[in-house]
């Protein structure tokens, strides 16, 4: 394990107080209300998110399902659609057994019994491989191989669900939403907390996994629940200390309450989102809390990262390994950076042409031919123009006989490469590389969120959206985003980089918005929807960069002022950002705007609007520069005027006085030539 | 007889090169008298090879090609002579006429034309006269040689003035005549003989008139001038009628010019002012621009000095800037509204000028810090440079006498220059000019434009080529290369008219941009041929599609 990986380091910060110091009568502290769950119907259809890519005769893939606590699995049922077309076999294999065989070439039902399977850690696996046909001969072959999704997955099982019992069981694998619920009118520690949850919990939960934070009331902007897979997470500020217990609400879904000051329920749910829950075996802990800061790293592993220690490739034709690199790994932005891969080869006898490709994001950086030197180092620079927020870097091995003959064995003589992940690292500058706009979150942040709320929204709709924002930033986020809730004011005129939720047009104004929540006009008009932003109100959510800091802000106009239409527009673009397509990874530039007229908002360039007088304003005051340069000028001028003048009239006087000078003294002699003429002829 | 060539016999040649470099030398610093001024020469060299290489750079990629406007001018100039509809009126309206008919000689080759190498030549030309010009009023005015070099210098390493002096724009032609009459007035001015009228009317009022005749900024130099000469008149001589008289002989000449000008657009338009309101000119072009607001800066000083400042920063470069305003100060605080310090502080108009035309909204620009922000138009700041490069001449002239901080001011200033320009070449899009170009060659990549240009050329083989090159975006007939005689186009009037309504018995070739928007419409450059022929079902039966990409369409007459 790596010091320096900031989330270890995070996570190792503060989360002592969690583990089993505790009463042991905690941990036989019984549920309050019935902790089996009874479900009327016989067959229980959990339908499961999870789609998986088979790519024929690649190796198995294994399709995990989820099965909650208390639950037997029946069967799993999916369906497969051709990707790349080929011919050959799809087996579906449990427990050890093939339980079934599909033709890939065709659109088909996957429907697997599970009986013997077996559940570890929560959940159960299918594996499915993909044979070609040409299996045998086809391992020279690079070119794009034939695959399959498996999609649509639902999971019948039988029996009855069980409550959890312990904090390590509370967010099981089986869990697809979490509701995190706060008392009406919160207060600034308590919005803090609340949002410091779903943070959390986005961060050790599957993206899948559905959130949001609510006040008790705002029921319709809560997430969707059942008894066997939902929860609820209920932060209640009372107490001296920071105490869990978990209960059932009258529906049946499990609810964990935190319990405690309010100025420390932050840092209690924050380690919601700590791998340490899982030792936490006990319904109710005392002194639950995360507390830490992101260090910055600029040189991490690609174990650090998320590679396996050993990244290995091998055989014939290509094989490929891939590691997502997002930027927020670094503890913030970075402009560039160099690739260092350290590992080993086989000897490559010379009868073979083997290579490694070195793309970052499927451009390729490096290449090389592998030969009887074992070694393996490669030292790449990534340019700045080849950044994105979320990166990919994949390494490709490539061999083939030199002869092209590809018959016979493919193990006679091995190829492998290994990658030495734990050695080889990626060395980043600090700098910016992106344009302002979404895709300089996370990273832009440093590890560090301040939230801050406006006027432009309900206390309720502003915590609700500002739930769903910080879920989707922090799924985006390598590292557990340290959230806090500043006041408006502060924020306003902080330097920090931080979301502000409900902003207002002098809001905007004052952050030097490109948008400002006024009415506005789409230099293309068939950009938005027609009369928006004129007659028709929106709402934006608009990423942008002003005096070093960079601010992502939702906020809305409408032309009779705030009302209820404004209000879910703003929540509409808030919740685009996490159920988007592709979530925050999904949001290109920097304006989002929602419409009423459109279920779904449309993005918009801040370069592609007619600029508005609020922005234009601004520069008024430039003019005074012209001013003042005039007034520079001519006071120079006239000084310098004043300066010459006086000059010359003090080179005139000394010249003056010069020939003054010259003049008596020629007057001097003459006059004394004049007396001793005068004497000499006297003397005569 | 065995000569012995001894080492002793070879000294007197390096002495003679030697000799010849020293002479050089002290030519750039030596004093300015009579019509002379030593030094021109060699920096006059120096512009021309400057300009050669920058002409084989620019021409070898294309990029002198990239504005759409240099190849209009291309195209005007050549078809004055190669059109089905030859003549000066081929001049049109809008643009002014020098620039094209200095381009008229230098397109009569078809290889000159269609490479842009003909207003390389033009360019090659003009920065040897802009050059010239600048160093001539900086020994006029009694600068020094380290302030004279570094003035040509701040020119000749600025890509952006190297760039645009390669294009067929009608930049390089205003400019260069400008030097000229400034350098002119500098004569008159530090003469110390009293020149005549007529002599002012020959050196500055002939490229004053240039000047008028290239663009219209040059009309300010009209008035601005004969302001100027008027006060130095008076000074002179404390004679009304002297100084009147000098006036009127600067600006009779321009004066006429403009006369001209709006006689020529009554004349063929019936309407004098037909340059300014008419379909082409600038006000309709931006008509649609400014309705839709995105003229921000349109009566917003402060937004229009932000704007203009920037691109003034973008062209010129920040070290030439800053240079210029403490030479500024300077000029200020060591001589004033002196005759020589009013001489500098005239090269200002054209900022003033074009500062007013952005906040009256006549003028459109656009940069990186603009509202909103594009790369438009950046060349108009160019004109700026060499009041800036001279501004510099002064601070660096000031610098020199002041022996305390002389050797090491001029090191870094040295350095700073020479800084900017290696900055300048590790990315050329630092200039917005460039950055401009270069966003139009990816657009004409991205569009099928080039593409288009590109197949026509290949394949044709004569028949005639129906197309509205006045289209936006079909400004390619340099690029295709075909002799301007086998168009149908706007500027043969009625026999495009007739092409359009009768396209098969008229021309193998038609070429169109099927771009559709109502703005285009209103602003008249819609392809007029497309527009026509959609509706034409003839046309459908008679030609087949032979390229396709992007907007752009090509077809050829079925049977050819």
């Amino acid at each position: 394990m790596s010091p320096k990986f900031v989330s270890r380091t995070l996570a190792l910060a503060g989360l002592t107080a969690l583990l089993l110091a505790i009463p042991l009568s905690a941990i036989a502290a019984p549920i309050a209300t019935a902790d089996v769950l009874t479900v009327n119907a016989p067959m229980l259809s959990l339908p499961d998110p999870v789609a998986v890519v088979v790519t024929a005769d690649n190796g198995p893939i294994f399709l995990t399902v989820p099965v909650p606590e208390g639950l037997t699995p029946a069967n799993v049922t999916g369906s497969i659609t051709p990707v790349v077309l080929g011919a050959g076999s799809l087996h579906v294999i449990v427990a050890g057994q093939v339980v079934q065989n599909l033709d890939p070439s065709v659109p088909s039902i996957l429907d697997v019994p599970l009986a013997g399977a077996e559940i570890v850690n929560g959940t159960v696996s299918v594996s499915l491989e993909y044979s070609s046909l040409l299996a045998n001969n086809n391992w020279c072959q690079v070119t794009n191989p034939a695959s399959v999704t498996v999609s649509n997955v639902v999971l019948q099982a039988t029996g009855s669900a069980t409550m959890p019992t312990t904090l390590a069981d509370f967010f099981s694998p089986a869990v697809n939403a979490v509701s995190v619920q706060i008392s009406d009118n919160p207060s600034s520690a308590l919005k803090q907390a609340a949002i410091s949850a779903v943070g959390a919990l986005a961060f050790g939960l599957g993206s899948t996994v559905n959130l949001s934070a609510t006040t008790t009331s705002n029921t319709s902007h809560r997430v969707a629940l059942d008894s066997v897979r939902g929860r609820i997470v209920v932060l209640d500020p009372s107490g001296d200390a920071v105490t869990t217990t978990i209960s059932s609400d009258g529906s049946g879904i499990p609810v964990l309450t935190i319990a405690g000051p309010e100025a420390q329920l932050s840092a209690a749910s924050a380690a919601l989102g700590s791998g340490y829950l899982a030792l936490a075996n006990s319904a109710s802990t005392t002194g639950l809390a995360q507390t830490g800061s992101v260090t910055s790293v600029l040189s991490p592993t690609l174990f650090d990262l998320g590679a396996s220690d050993r990244i290995s490739l091998g055989g014939y034709g290509q094989s490929a390994s891939y590691t997502g690199v997002s930027q927020s790994a670094f503890g913030g932005p970075i402009s560039d950076a160099t690739l260092h891969l350290v590992g080993t080869h086989t000897d490559i006898p010379d009868t073979i042409l083997a290579t490694t490709n070195v793309y970052w994001n499927d451009f390729l950086i490096g290449s090389t031919v592998l030969g009887h030197d074992v070694a393996f180092g490669l030292d790449l620079p990534i340019a700045s123009t080849r950044m994105t927020a979320g990166n990919g870097l994949r390494i490709v091995l490539s061999a083939v006989p030199r002869t092209g003959e590809c018959t016979g064995s493919t193990n006679v003589i091995p190829i492998e490469l290994f990658i030495d992940a734990k050695a080889s690292t990626i060395d980043a500058t600090r700098g910016q590389s992106i344009k302002p706009g979404f895709q300089r979150f996370p990273q832009a942040l440093g590890g560090v969120l301040p939230v801050a709320f406006g006027n432009g929204m309900t206390p309720a709709n502003a915590l609700a959206s500002a739930g769903d924002i910080v879920a989707s930033l922090q799924r985006q986020s390598r590292v557990q985003l340290n959230v806090t809730v500043v006041a408006a004011a502060d924020f306003l005129q902080s330097a920090h980089s931080g979301l502000f939720v409900g902003a207002t047009s002098d809001d905007s104004n004052v952050l030097g918005a490109p948008l400002r929540f006024d009415s506005f006009r789409a230099i293309d008009s068939r950009a938005v929807e027609f009369g928006v932003g004129t007659t028709v109100p929106y709402a934006a959510l608009e990423a942008f960069e002003n005096s070093g800091r960079n601010v992502l802000m939702l906020g809305g106009w409408s032309p009779d002022g705030t009302g209820a239409a404004l209000q879910d527009l703003q929540i509409d673009a808030a919740h685009y950002a996490v159920n988007g397509d592709a979530g925050w990874t999904g949001l290109s530039g920097d304006l989002l705007i929602a419409q009423p007229t459109l279920a779904k908002p449309v993005f918009l360039d801040s370069n592609a609007i007619v600029p508005q007088a609020s922005v234009t304003d601004d520069f008024r005051g430039y003019a005074m520069w012209i001013g003042i340069l005039i007034a520079l000028l001519v006071s120079v001028g006239v000084i310098g005027s004043i300066v010459r003048r006086r000059r010359r009239a003090k080179v005139k006087h000394y010249v003056d006085a010069q020939a003054l000078g010259v003049a008596e003294q020629a007057r001097a002699e003459q006059i004394n030539i004049a007396k001793a003429t005068h004497q000499n002829s006297t003397l005569e | 007889m065995v000569v012995v060539h001894t080492q002793e016999a070879l000294e007197p040649e390096r002495t003679g090169l030697n000799n010849w470099l020293l002479q050089r030398w002290v030519s750039l610093g030596a004093t300015a008298g009579g019509r002379k001024v030593p030094g021109t020469l060699v920096v006059a060299c120096a512009a021309l090879v400057v300009g050669v290489i920058a002409c084989v750079i620019t021409t070898s990629s294309g990029i002198n090609l990239a504005y759409s406007d240099a190849q209009s001018h291309l195209t005007i100039a050549r078809r004055i002579f190669d059109s089905k509809a030859p003549g000066f009126t081929q001049l049109g309206t809008v643009w002014l006429p020098i620039p094209t008919l200095l381009l008229l000689p230098f397109v009569q080759s078809l290889w000159l034309w269609h490479t842009g190498w003909a207003a390389c030549i033009l360019g090659i030309l003009c920065l040897m006269v802009t050059v010239v010009g600048v160093y001539r009023i900086a020994a006029r005015i009694g600068l020094n040689r380290a302030g004279r070099i570094v003035s040509v210098l701040l020119i000749l390493l600025n890509p952006s003035i190297l760039y645009i002096y390669t294009t067929a724009s009608t930049e390089p032609v205003l400019i260069a005549c400008m030097m000229g009459c400034f350098a002119g007035l500098a004569r008159w001015i530090t003469s110390k003989r009293n020149l005549s009228a007529g002599e002012l009317m020959v050196f500055g009022g002939i490229p004053a008139a240039g000047a008028t005749l290239s663009r219209y900024e040059g009309w300010v130099l009209v008035v601005t001038g004969t302001l100027v000469v008027m006060l130095v008149g008076w000074r002179r001589k404390r004679s009304l009628k002297y100084s009147v008289k000098m006036g009127a002989a600067f600006a009779v000449l321009p004066a006429l010019a403009i006369a001209w000008w709006l006689a020529y657009n009554f004349a063929v338009y019936s309407n004098p002012l037909e340059f300014m309101f008419g379909q082409y000119s600038a006000y309709n072009l931006q008509k649609a621009t400014a309705d839709a607001g995105l003229l921000a800066y349109t009566h917003n000083l402060g937004l229009s000095l932000w704007t203009y400042n920037w691109s003034v920063v973008e062209t010129a470069g920040l070290v030439t800037v800053l240079l210029g305003g403490a030479g500024a100060i300077v000029l200020a605080w060591r001589r004033g509204l002196s005759n020589e310090a009013v001489i500098v502080w005239l090269m200002g108009g054209t900022y003033g000028f074009l500062l007013l035309s952005l906040y009256l909204g006549q003028t459109h620009m656009n940069n990186d810090h603009s509202f909103p922000s594009n790369w438009f138009n950046g060349r108009f700041a160019l004109a700026v440079i060499p009041w800036l490069a001279v501004l510099a001449a002064v601070l660096v002239d000031a610098l020199r006498r002041v022996k305390a901080v002389a050797a090491v001011s001029l090191a870094v200033i040295g350095v700073a220059i020479f800084g900017q320009s290696l900055w300048w070449s590790q990315d050329l899009s630092r200039s917005s000019v460039i950055a401009e170009a270069q966003g139009y060659v990816r657009f004409k990549s991205e569009s099928g434009e080039a593409d288009a240009a590109a197949f026509l050329r290949e394949n044709y083989e004569g028949g005639g080529v129906l197309m509205d090159e006045s289209a936006a975006g079909s400004a390619l007939l340099p690029e295709i290369g075909i002799p301007l005689a086998d168009y149908y186009n706007r500027s043969t009037g009625d026999l495009f008219d007739q092409a359009i309504a009768r396209p098969s018995t008229h021309a193998q070739w038609v070429f169109v941009s099927a771009a559709d928007a109502s703005g285009l419409n209103e602003a008249g450059v819609a392809d007029l041929v497309w527009e026509a022929l959609r509706e034409n079902p003839a046309f459908a039966t008679g030609y087949r599609l032979a390229f396709s990409e992007g907007t752009y369409r090509i077809f050829e007459r079925v049977g050819s």
